[in-house]
């Protein structure tokens, strides 16, 4: 029979497993959405001149 | 939204019955205002040595030598300054044992969260809004482009919420304020720095790190230019902090 000490510990675990596995799959999905938006993107060039080579339209690279 | 309004109202209150804010507002405005004197200097100086050289006289403008060199030196300014709004968020209420009550507020700890980070942004807005002054001044007597202004103060203000994401987490991990605007300061840093090492790591790992880099993404913002991909970095940036934050606090019902 386990002990509540025991059981305490292995709580804490889980718990702690939980909590690291919920920020890795957040840092993931970070991670993709940082990805797509790498490959579409956009540009607004909002300097009176448009002096930037890029203006409104999407970019692809 | 209720819940978060409560939350909000209550920090602002605290906030702005605070000296501290007044304390950072009066240096950040200070520094601000010094950075921008010395550009507006250098600016005069060059006006004087471009009659004598019209090649310098084609190149001299406000933007180049003004306004994006002052955003510029705010980003500095506020890695030094941000420590200060956010290190009594959560850390001055564990040390008073306010968290308690806070806790058991009818109202989730994501609610809580989000109205202490409104409210450290609304703070933040108010304490930018002072440097709008010189700018204003400047436009009476010279023509600015305001839209690289508007987006310079994006660029500010994405910063400003990715630095107070982050100064939520550290004071949430500590009850002393002075180690939650170390630890803030030294995080801020460290992702101000770590694009640095592009130029020793390999190519993967040298994009890898300048991606990361918070101040890396100012740079479009600066230039006029809204970038889509430095949009999403810094708003990714906002929402892992604040999601990190809110797991944290969630480990009071299991740690010891």
């Amino acid at each position: 029979m386990e002990k509540p000490a025991q059981r305490m510990t292995l709580f804490r675990l889980k718990a702690s497993s939980n909590m690291t596995a919920a920020i890795l799959l957040i840092l993931v999905l970070a991670v993709v959405i940082t990805l797509l938006s790498n490959r579409h993107y956009f540009r607004w060039d909002l300097t009176a001149s448009e002096s930037t080579p890029f203006r409104t339209k999407p970019c692809r690279p | 939204m209720r819940g978060i309004m409560a939350v909000f109202k209550k920090e602002i209150t605290i906030a702005f019955s605070s000296p501290i804010f007044y304390a950072a507002t009066f240096i950040f405005l200070v520094v601000s205002g010094y950075f921008f004197y010395t550009n507006a200097i250098i600016y005069t100086i060059r006006s004087f040595q471009a009659g004598q050289n019209p090649f310098l006289a084609e190149r001299l403008n406000l933007s180049d030598f003004v306004v994006k060199p002052f955003f510029g030196d705010m980003a500095i300014v506020l890695l030094l300054m941000v420590p200060l709004l956010t290190m009594r968020s959560y850390a001055e209420e564990k040390k008073m044992g306010t968290i308690e009550l806070l806790f058991t507020y009818p109202i989730s700890d994501g609610a809580a969260l989000a109205g202490k980070f409104a409210a450290s942004v609304f703070t933040f807005l108010t304490m930018l809004a002072g440097t709008l002054l010189p700018l204003i001044l400047l436009e009476t007597f010279a023509h600015l482009d305001w839209g690289l202004i508007g987006s310079g103060y994006l660029g500010i203000v994405l910063l400003g919420a990715s630095f107070i994401a982050l100064g939520l987490f550290t004071s949430s991990l500590t009850e002393n304020q002075i180690i939650a605007a170390v630890l803030s300061f030294g995080a801020f840093l460290l992702f101000w720095v770590i694009g640095w090492a592009k130029s020793f790591a390999g190519p993967t790992l040298g994009s890898i790190l300048e991606h990361i880099s918070i101040v890396v993404h100012l740079d479009s913002f600066v230039k006029g230019l809204i970038d889509s991909r430095d949009l999403v970095f810094y708003l990714v940036f906002i929402f892992f902090w604040l999601f990190v934050t809110l797991r944290f606090l969630n480990t009071r019902f299991w740690r010891g």
